[in-house]
């Protein structure tokens, strides 16, 4: 059960809630948020070992050597061949290349564009009207079914898979927002700067865009998850980025023949996908909780 | 009225007390240090007596209810001694001080629509005690619920129990509450602001019904509230509690009439009192102190005048010489309690007699709204304000008093154009109002300011207090763009704060600070109106106070004319020049206080009257 | 009640209207000409305009649009190209093999699900909590095709509990059939048991800060019948409504389930015909899924109206 202790929660030290004090609030944040520290961490390594590929991987992602075909992971490959003797550390490298960009962009646009559309359908009614049947009619579909449809017609391709990405993205980020919108409309303050005679373009970006912040920092992470995921599945189901792109999804393609005999091709692939998703889930996780306070500690 | 069901318990012999609550301390770990809510809380509840526990919110009151239901969180260190009818609680196991808390004491929660299952009918969770407590059948249950609830007021012709909470009216489903705390005769009903989230109309009849059904099955009655006229009307005893503690108790009238602790006698004078406009209310300076910086010493001295040296050690709690107890080293003499308060009343000023009547500042002729709601197919038309006219002269203040639903928000927005009118007219310092639209409305708004009700969400949390100072002179282009900082800060020493406030944020200011912020932002562009709707309802009685004779000041020092919206019609009555009274989407009564008070026409005022506790607390029992 | 239902049928028809206009106007954004695409490089001129006619590509963008809609609603969804049968009855024949993998999954992921999030919320903090969260996080990180190859190469390579892939339709013996959803149905099912178990935390969180947990608590009921009947109503009111999102979740994981365990199920269906260019089954199952899925979403909102009055009485 919750209980506010009385008197206890309106006000607190003004000290340590000032923005001024950052080097100690900086502490404070390492300190109540160690998962969401390593899981930053975990990720800045993966971005710089996906940077640094051709340092760290000997072979080039699409160097065949047929006379290594199929080897197990060793001190000369770390993850092992695969079917065309290919280095499976450099594709994994090469590949996040590619995984991560359309992540990043996706997660770029469908955030952008479903902020600036959510918050123009917070505010204004009519557009809500017409927007929101739209956004609803776009949800109705399964993301992966909406993604396959519409890449199977457009034709596959790294621009196609990150447009239909992003249109499968847009309706959730403007729903998230929209609905903060909403709950900031209805504060008093809103009415209060109108009430001062402040215009309405002025009230929407000065005061209620930052508001929607939060909620659009954490969207943002746990898009670019979701994008990396489906950007995965995609290419593993043969419609996302073709063949001759390493990329995470790519990989396991091949590696799915493989799987009794070769497990090392779908292993260490599968755990990059993984372990990236993870570490921008436990991240998000934890943007959230130091977003909201209303969710903190739960 | 049946009484089969009521088997009055064994008989307390009289004196003993049902409950004895002895040295309670109550605290919660904390990273560096736990936070002491309660310290040493002591007092008696005797068989068939009513106990008020009064204070401000964060002085404890809640807190005290729960430790004796032992409801609070387990992470909870729990210190002293609560004994229900002679029975040591605090040794008790959890799971038995529970099962003995449902049957032995009945707990009605403020807000009955919140405390209510959603999705549970009022018959299950009516008769899910009695069934488990004294294992009777589903039949029995509820033919003991149906009774129950014809007791509480509820007509035997209606069936409630395969209803839901949220198809019930307010003050029915508070009967409910009652009902279900009185379920299974319990010895001690606890109410926690029972009436508070009612219509004024509907207190007093909830009030008096808790109190003479509680009686009826026999038990004590511990009554939480902040508001000093339920006290005087219902309890026997009353106990005042400030900062976790308890600084004075005794008989309700003694303390009232008697008080010799400052807090109480501050208390009651900052309420404002019928039929005493003139009278300027007492306050108490600063707020109560945050649990992890309680003073050392007396709480209460940092905000109390007499306080010395002596206050810097802690007093204790020891009898006076009327009978009750206080805890204070320089208690006050004989006669300075509410007797005084009175008698410093200043006569009431004769009523403003200017010769020529002034053109109104405001002008509102049958100004109308519709709501529409429903489907395409149903739709459904709600007249929220059906034709209201009134005037407000250049510095002086309308009152609008009504119910919540009675559309006087509506009027407020309306008149701040924040929504638009069906019909009717607003004609504003000679300008037609409704008719302004766009940039000439902007450049308008800057006459017409409001401050709202909510001091939590009328600012921005994200702007400092610096920044929000600042909006009002930048948008109206108020002085040279240098002279911004110095006039926000002039404006904030207006309202009694200082240039310190500029950097902190709204969540670092307590509820009567952030009001006063709101009120120096509306002042800042120099308004000829301010539209206050429930300005001070959120705030405590000695806060409330503070704001209230603040606001007569500026009246008075800037002209500024007040559209001052309440449900309260003791603090309308002190604010106002003319009130107004709305029921139901109409303006239903207009004149002076003193009309309205001495010589009230209309039945709906006249029950809106009835509702205030009779002239004030002097005939408390 | 009938008037609430009445509304939300209202409402659902612009939620059809979307992905119908959606498809229509994918293909006509589609590169080249449908006719030419749909028959190959090798089609003679004649072959074209025969199929341009056959599809009406010949007609105006609206009577095209009013001739396609037209055809819908006679259930008519046009021919399948590869299969040379309706598309309609394409669809079917990969339908049962979906709609027995989905039932499984959710059946298994809201069992799961549910109890894990209640009992990490009621020991919030606790050991319990931990384990039951580290579990839910992880396995809303991973992809389910990974997740499945996986379970192939545990259960089905290693330990041969299981067979590698296929399915084994109804027709061969209930349990035969089963038995070969199992692998895939705890690919799908423990993954968005993940999802819900996290859902299903927050939701019972909130819920403990409700009042009426509270008055449950002050009647003396003990804990255990505070949490089952009192916090448990209430939780299970609000995530019914969340379980059109959580089938949704489910049909786009079945996609990449059924492909890697080689079912025979819409999501194949799909997959496949976007390597055939085989547009009308590609349209007809875009369709089909979204009308089940707006058809779940209504049965969703009438159930929600029958467990909670608020809606009920609206």
């Amino acid at each position: 059960m919750s209980l506010e202790v009385e008197g206890g929660g309106a006000t607190s030290d003004p000290v340590a809630d000032s923005p001024l004090a950052g080097r100690r609030k900086l502490r404070h944040v390492i300190a109540d948020h160690p998962s969401m520290i390593a899981a930053g961490l975990m990720l800045l390594a993966i971005v710089v070992a996906v940077v640094l590929a051709p340092l760290i991987a000997h072979a080039r992602p699409d160097q065949i050597v047929v006379t290594d075909r199929l080897k197990g992971p060793s001190g000369a490959h770390l993850f092992g061949t695969d079917n065309l003797g290919r280095d499976i550390l450099a594709r994994t490298l090469y590949g996040g290349r590619t995984s991560l960009e359309i992540g990043l962009v996706v997660a770029l646009i469908s955030v952008g564009g479903g902020t600036l559309i959510g918050l123009l359908v917070g505010f204004y009614e009519i557009v809500d009207m017409i927007v929101m049947r739209i956004v609803d009619g776009l949800m109705a579909l399964p993301a992966l079914v909406l993604a396959i449809s519409m890449i199977g017609v457009l034709g596959a391709g790294t621009t196609t898979v990150v447009i239909c990405l992003s249109i499968v993205y847009i309706p959730r980020v403007v729903r998230v927002i929209r609905g903060s919108v909403l709950i900031i409309r209805k504060s008093t303050f809103v009415d209060d700067e109108r009430a001062l005679g402040q215009s309405e373009p002025y009230i929407l970006f000065r005061h209620v865009l930052p508001h929607c912040m939060s909620p659009v920092i954490v969207q943002a992470s746990f898009i670019f998850s979701y994008a990396i995921l489906a950007e995965a599945g995609l290419s593993f189901l043969g419609v996302g980025i073709p063949d001759s792109v390493p990329s995470w999804g790519n990989i396991l393609t091949d590696a799915r023949s493989y799987i009794s005999t070769a497990w090392w091709m779908s292993i260490f692939p599968g755990l990059a996908i993984a372990l990236t998703v993870l570490s921008l889930n436990v991240f998000g996780d934890g943007l959230r909780d130091m977003l909201d306070p209303r969710l903190k500690e739960r | 009225m049946s009484s089969q069901i009521v088997e009055v318990g064994p008989a307390v012999s009289a004196g003993t007390s049902v409950l004895e609550v002895e040295n309670l301390s109550v605290s919660f770990p904390r990273r560096g240090g736990d936070l002491k809510a309660l310290t040493q809380v002591s007092f008696q509840v005797k068989p068939g007596e009513v106990v008020g526990l009064v204070g401000e919110s964060g002085c404890g009151k809640s807190l005290t209810a729960l430790s004796i239901a032992g409801l609070l969180p387990a992470q909870c260190r729990v210190e002293g001694s609560i004994r229900l009818r002679g029975k040591e609680l605090t040794s008790l196991s959890p799971t038995d001080r529970r099962a003995l808390g449902g049957q032995e004491i009945g707990m009605v929660f403020q807000d009955p629509l919140s405390a209510l299952h959603p999705v549970l009918t009022i018959g299950d969770q009516l008769t899910e005690g009695p069934r488990r407590h004294f294992g009777l059948a589903r039949t029995a249950a509820r033919e003991r619920a149906l009774d129950m609830l014809h007791r509480v007021g509820i007509p035997q012709t209606r069936n409630l129990l395969d209803e839901y909470a949220h198809q019930l009216s307010g003050g029915m489903r508070q009967r409910v509450m009652i009902a279900m705390a009185l379920m299974c005769e319990p010895r001690l009903v606890i109410a926690d602001e029972p009436t508070t989230a009612l219509d004024v109309t509907l207190q007093a009849q909830i009030l008096e019904l808790l109190r003479t059904t509680t009686m009826d099955v026999g038990a004590s009655l511990v009554l939480i509230t902040h508001d000093l006229g339920v006290v005087s009307q219902v309890c026997d005893d009353m106990v005042v509690m400030y900062a976790g503690q308890v600084v004075e108790a005794g008989p309700t009238s003694r303390v009232i009439n008697e008080s010799r602790h400052h807090y109480t006698a501050g208390l009651l004078g900052a309420v404002p009192l019928p039929g005493e406009r003139r009278r300027r209310l007492q306050t108490i300076p600063g707020t109560v102190p945050q649990l992890d910086r309680m003073p050392t010493g007396c709480r209460f001295a940092p905000r109390c005048g007499s306080a010395d040296e002596q206050c810097r050690t802690e007093p204790a709690l020891e009898p006076t010489d009327v009978g009750t107890s206080a805890k204070c080293w320089h208690p006050l003499p004989p006669g300075r309690g509410l007797a005084r308060v009175l008698e410093s009343a200043v006569e009431p000023a004769a009523p403003r007699t200017d010769a020529v009547p002034r053109e109104p500042l405001l002008s509102v002729r049958d100004l109308r709204r519709e709501f529409k709601s429903g489907s395409v197919l149903r739709r459904k038309v709600v007249e929220a304000v059906k034709g209201v006219s009134f005037d407000i002269a250049p510095g002086e203040t309308f009152g609008l008093v009504g119910e919540s639903g009675s559309g006087k928000s509506t009027v407020a927005r309306m008149v701040l154009r924040l929504i638009d009118a069906t019909d009717g007219q607003i004609m504003f310092d000679g300008g037609d109002l409704r008719a302004t639209r766009g940039r000439r409305l902007r450049q308008k708004r800057r006459d017409i300011q409001m401050v709202s009700q909510d001091p939590y969400g009328a600012l921005n949390p994200r702007m400092t207090i610096g920044d929000l100072m600042i909006e009002p002179f930048r948008l109206h282009q108020l002085g040279e763009p240098s002279t911004w900082k110095s006039q926000s800060v002039a404006m904030l020493e207006e309202v009694g704060l200082s240039s310190s406030m500029l950097r902190r944020y709204p969540h670092q200011l307590s509820g009567g600070q952030r009001q006063r912020v709101a009120i120096a932002r509306a002042l800042a562009p120099k308004p000829k109106l301010i539209v206050a709707d429930e300005a001070v309802s959120a705030l405590d009685v000695s806060v409330q106070a503070q704001a209230l004779n603040m606001m007569k000041d500026l009246q008075d020092r800037y002209q500024v004319a007040y559209l001052f919206i309440s449900h309260d019609l003791s603090v309308v009555e002190y604010m106002s020049h003319q009130i107004g009274v709305m029921h139901l989407g109409e303006l239903v009564e207009v004149g002076s206080p003193v009309e309205i008070y001495h010589h009230a026409q209309h039945p709906y005022t006249q029950k809106l009257l009835s509702a205030i506790p009779p002239v004030p607390w002097l005939n408390a029992k | 009640m009938g008037h609430y239902m009445f509304k939300r049928l209202l409402l659902v028809l612009p939620t059809l209207v979307v992905p119908i206009v959606l498809i229509f106007t994918l293909l006509r954004l589609a590169p080249g000409d449908p006719a030419v695409v749909m028959l190959g490089d090798q089609a003679t001129a004649e072959q074209v305009a025969k199929l341009r006619a056959s599809l009406g590509l010949d007609q105006p963008i609206y009577s095209q649009f009013g001739d396609w809609v037209g055809q819908l609603l006679h259930l008519n969804l046009g021919h399948s190209i590869f299969f040379q049968q309706s598309v309609l009855s394409t669809i079917t024949d990969h339908a049962s093999v979906t709609l027995q993998l989905t039932l499984l999954s959710f059946a298994l992921a809201v069992v799961v699900g549910v109890a894990g999030g209640m009992l990490a919320a009621l020991y919030r903090g606790r050991i319990v909590d931990r384990v039951v969260m580290i579990l839910a996080i992880i396995g809303v990180s991973l992809p389910e095709f990974w997740f499945g190859l996986n379970l192939i190469f545990l259960f089905a390579v290693t330990v041969r509990w299981f067979p590698v892939s296929g399915y084994i339709p109804l027709a061969d013996g209930f349990f035969a059939s089963e038995r070969s959803l199992v692998l895939p149905a705890l690919c799908l099912g423990m993954i968005q048991a993940a999802f819900i178990a996290r859902l299903t935390r927050s939701t019972v969180l909130d819920v403990l800060t409700e009042p009426f947990v509270t008055t449950a608590r002050s009647k003396g009921l003990p804990e255990r019948i505070v949490v089952l009947k009192h916090i448990a109503r209430a939780v299970l009111v609000s995530i019914l409504s969340t379980i059109g999102v959580i089938l949704g979740l489910l049909l786009s994981g079945a996609v990449a389930v059924e492909v890697v365990f080689a079912l025979p199920g819409l999501g194949q269906l799909l997959v496949d015909s976007v390597g055939r260019r085989d547009y009308p089954v590609i349209q007809g199952v875009v369709l089909a899924t979204s009308l089940t899925f707006v058809a779940i979403n209504l049965l969703v909102d009438f159930l929600y109206a029958l467990v909670d009055p608020r809606v009920r009485y609206e």
